[in-house]
């Protein structure tokens, strides 16, 4: 074999696995998990403000086009569903790559669950690291969520997976993926137009501690020191929710210990309803676990205005730079205007989402 | 360990990296090093207990044979090797005793034994390195069905230095491609029209039977020929050619064309080893002298010979499990088409002048083909149902419950493949068809793609990469059948 052959065989195997990247990209399941990252990774460089990491009460609570047009500040939810404490390492390191940002929002409602990692939760692993861009970073992120060695080929490999997703491969909305890389106009965010009452439960009296399971602790514990040891700054969050039980409570007293002990602030949206005139009959979307648009309006706007009292963050509106954002803020006001119709319409009829079981988390 | 498996892939890409990294001296003992890896990979590690005791026998027998002055004595020892190693492969394997055969038996053995009748007839001296003989025994890429090898065929190649070469790379790849297309999204697909009905045959129609046993016939010839391709196209990446298996069987004319292209080294090694081996005992060589009195002599040899096809089918259709299924429908069944065909071929013949039928018309020979590829369908029907009863009642159903309803309104969409993906399964069959035309007609089709330039190339590569990727049926949530030839 000559030198011009071997380069023919290195050249068609670049060719190759470009094409391979490309191509699995493209049939990535389409969805809002999908379009968020995919518009993560659209972002200009160093242009987000604040990223928020954690499960689904992520993107339908906290909306970064509101706290765009009534603070200055970006915010951009890098979240998923039922997404695992393992998952937020990996997710930091990822946005560190086109990202400086000011702020880490950490929504830690899974921290507190006991997650066995099993075949129905593979498919919640897949929305962290099959919305990844190929990189070093997603081999170790699936390292860290995929305890079964043998079967981590198919999620480095995640063709594997889609490749029975080609029928997708026509739509124009999969096809603009091929670099992973499309504008979410609305930034992340998911609103809710639905209803479903909560009834509010109060544990915020109890002071007791439990531990949270070993594996999210040890992963807690690593995220810490890794914001430590990069010098990130950083708030644990937990969205407003209707709490399980008392044990839940004391899952989050004891994640609080260890946050505070290690110098981070930790805010619990619970212990803070009647500040944000939140009311559990009204502003969820399914009973309790994801807010609804109006329930968003109030978490968000609170929420920005403790990250504008707490850190420092400039306000950019009237930035050219940052034009996309005012249309994801006009955006997000014209479909705010329709969601609250719909919801109060749904309260006056008393017609309410319906919730499964699955759906609560 | 599945050779469509990622694990393999990676393991057979490191291996030929290291192969052409290491001292080519090297090479034959790296290869006889992965056949072990890949034994010891696939199974329980006791079992290769077997091979090795086949090997020394094997071994030992042929040394002592090329060394032994009396004919005796040399008849004596291969006899005892013979029925010491097809009395392994009995019980271990046709028995059903319950014990664990090991990976790749029959193939391992009828090899083996191959040599060994070789060194008898003097035909090649035996090797005395016993772990050439190992290599060539248990070479992996054959292990688990075949091509069977035969010794003097390939004994340079497998230990020869071999020099990286860009041609014997890239069409081995190639080739390995194309065992991919015809395993992964032609046979996996069929697999799932075959499996729904083949688990409940009472609750379909006769037609739809015979469309599943249709594509049960095309299932079985894509996943043994795929699984060729990919064994041949691996060999070729170390520089080592290896006899083709297949030869556009479904262009056969008759039954005997198509045994001649389908498993042929099978074919070839039965042939040799013992169709030939028994007409020349005692009792096939007295048969004719004694039927030529009451029958004639071209009618006493003519029955002689048929009465040595049915010892040489009855043993084709043991080897595939040693159940009646088996037995019928992969081999006595196949002993009376042959026997038939020629006993009735005066009749065909008036037949033909009648109807003013020229035997090299086109018309004719596609006719001729239809009806072989019909008749081993029906083989293949017994072959592949639960029991021979069940595939016997199948057969019966295909004639007394056939309709045309069940073809026209939708029953075939709802066998596990919905329109698109009979789409795909058809387009890919008459691609399948083209590639088979162009090599009866004209010879390599990679010779065909090599002479065009490089972008006409590329793009066809690379069309047939992705279509493999795309289309093919593996990966989480599906679960691909093992090869059907593998059980064998």
């Amino acid at each position: 074999m000559n030198k011009k052959q071997a380069f023919k065989i290195v050249l068609f195997a670049a060719v190759f696995l470009y094409l391979l990247q490309s191509l699995t990209y493209i049939i990535r399941t389409n969805g809002d998990v999908k379009d968020r990252f995919v518009g993560f990774y659209a972002e200009k460089k160093n242009s987000v403000d604040v990223i928020m990491i954690g499960s689904s009460p992520v993107y339908p609570c906290f909306s970064g086009p509101q706290i765009w047009g009534e603070y200055g500040i970006t915010c951009y939810p890098l979240s998923s569903n039922v997404q695992r404490p393992q998952a937020a390492l990996g997710l930091v390191r990822e946005a560190q790559k086109t990202q400086s940002p000011d702020l880490y929002v950490f929504e830690i409602k899974q921290f507190a669950s006991d997650f066995n990692e099993d075949s129905d939760s593979m498919a919640y692993t897949r929305g962290v690291t099959d919305n990844l861009k190929y990189s070093w970073n997603r081999i170790l992120t699936i390292n860290e969520m995929v305890s079964d060695a043998s079967d981590r080929y198919t999620f480095y490999f995640d063709i594997f997976k889609y490749h029975s997703n080609w029928k997708t491969m026509v739509l124009p909305s999969q096809i603009r993926c091929f670099r992973y890389e499309y504008p979410d106009p609305w930034k992340g965010f998911v609103q809710k137009a639905g209803i479903h009452p909560a009834e509010y439960v109060d544990y915020s009296a109890i002071e007791e501690q439990t531990p949270i399971p070993d594996y999210n602790e040890n992963s807690l514990r690593e995220l810490l020191a890794y914001l430590k040891e990069h010098d990130l700054n950083a708030l644990f969050v937990l969205a407003p929710y209707q709490l399980e039980s008392d044990i839940k409570q004391k899952n989050f007293n004891y994640m609080e210990s260890i946050i505070s002990e290690s110098g981070y602030e930790f805010l619990n949206l619970n212990e803070h309803l009647t500040e944000m005139d939140f009311d559990f009959e009204e502003d969820f979307y399914d009973k309790g676990v994801h807010t609804n648009a109006v329930g968003s309006k109030k978490c968000s706007a609170y929420l920005a205005e403790y990250i504008l009292e707490t850190y420092q963050i400039k306000d950019k509106r009237g930035d050219q730079a940052y034009q996309s954002w005012d249309l994801a803020y006009e955006k997000w006001l014209s479909g705010y205007g329709e969601a609250e119709k719909q919801i109060k319409e749904a309260i006056r009829n008393q017609v309410y989402t319906e919730v499964q079981e699955e759906d609560e988390e | 360990m599945s050779i469509t498996s990622f694990a393999f892939i990676c393991l057979y890409t490191g291996l030929l990296i290291l192969y052409y990294l290491i001292p080519k001296k090297m090479q034959w003992g790296l290869l006889l090093a992965a056949s072990l890896g890949f034994f010891l990979l696939s199974g329980e590690i006791w079992l290769v207990i077997y091979p090795l005791v086949s090997l020394l026998a094997v071994y030992g027998g042929a040394l002592y044979i090329h060394r032994a002055d009396k004919d005796q004595n040399k008849k004596i020892i291969l006899a005892s090797v013979i029925v010491f190693c097809v009395f392994l492969l009995c019980i271990l394997k046709y028995f059903h005793l319950g014990l664990l055969a090991p990976l790749g038996i029959s193939f391992y053995t009828l090899t083996l034994l191959g040599y060994l009748i070789d060194v008898f007839y003097e035909i090649t001296p035996p090797e005395t390195n016993i772990l050439k003989l190992g290599l060539f025994g248990y070479y992996f890429p054959t292990l688990l069905s075949g091509p069977l090898l035969r010794y003097n065929d390939i004994k340079e190649e497998l230990y020869a230095r071999h020099p990286l070469n860009y041609k014997q790379i890239t069409y081995g790849v190639q080739r390995i491609l194309w065992g991919f297309f015809k395993k992964l999204v032609i046979s996996e697909r069929l697999a799932l029209i075959v499996n729904t009905v083949y688990d409940k045959p009472e609750a379909y129609s006769g037609s739809v039977i015979a469309f599943a046993g249709i594509c049960f016939t095309l299932q079985l010839y894509t996943d043994f020929s795929g699984y060729m391709d990919i064994v041949i196209g691996i060999s070729e990446t170390f520089g080592i050619s290896m006899p083709e298996n297949f030869k556009a069987p479904f262009f056969a004319r008759n039954i005997q064309e198509y045994w001649r292209r389908w498993h042929i080294t099978l074919g070839t090694w039965l042939r040799n080893y013992l169709f030939y081996p028994l007409l020349r005992t005692k009792v096939f060589t007295e048969m004719p002298k004694k039927l030529k009195i009451r029958l004639g002599k071209k009618r006493a040899k003519q029955i002689t010979v048929f009465a040595a096809m049915l010892i040489l089918w009855f043993t084709i259709g043991y080897w595939h499990g040693g159940v009646a299924k088996y037995i019928i429908g992969s081999g006595i069944l196949h002993w009376f088409y042959i026997v038939t065909g020629e006993l009735l071929e005066p009749v065909w013949q008036k037949l033909r002048t009648l109807f003013h039928i020229r035997e090299t018309g086109k018309g004719f020979i596609f006719f001729q083909r239809v009806r072989t590829f019909l008749l081993v369908t029906i083989g293949l029907i017994l072959f592949r149902a639960e029991n021979l009863e069940t595939g016997a009642r199948m057969l019966l159903r295909v004639v007394t419950h056939w309709d045309f309803v069940s073809i026209l309104n939708g029953t075939l969409l709802q066998l596990g493949l919905d329109t698109i993906e009979i789409t795909i399964a058809v387009v890919s069959l008459v691609m399948l068809l083209l590639v088979s035309t162009y090599q009866e007609g004209h010879g390599s089709v990679r010779d065909y793609i090599a002479a065009r330039k490089l972008p006409v190339r590329w793009i066809l590569y690379y069309a047939l990469l992705f279509y493999v990727i795309l289309l093919g049926q593996y990966g989480p949530g599906y679960s691909a059948s093992e090869f059907i030839y593998q059980g064998f």
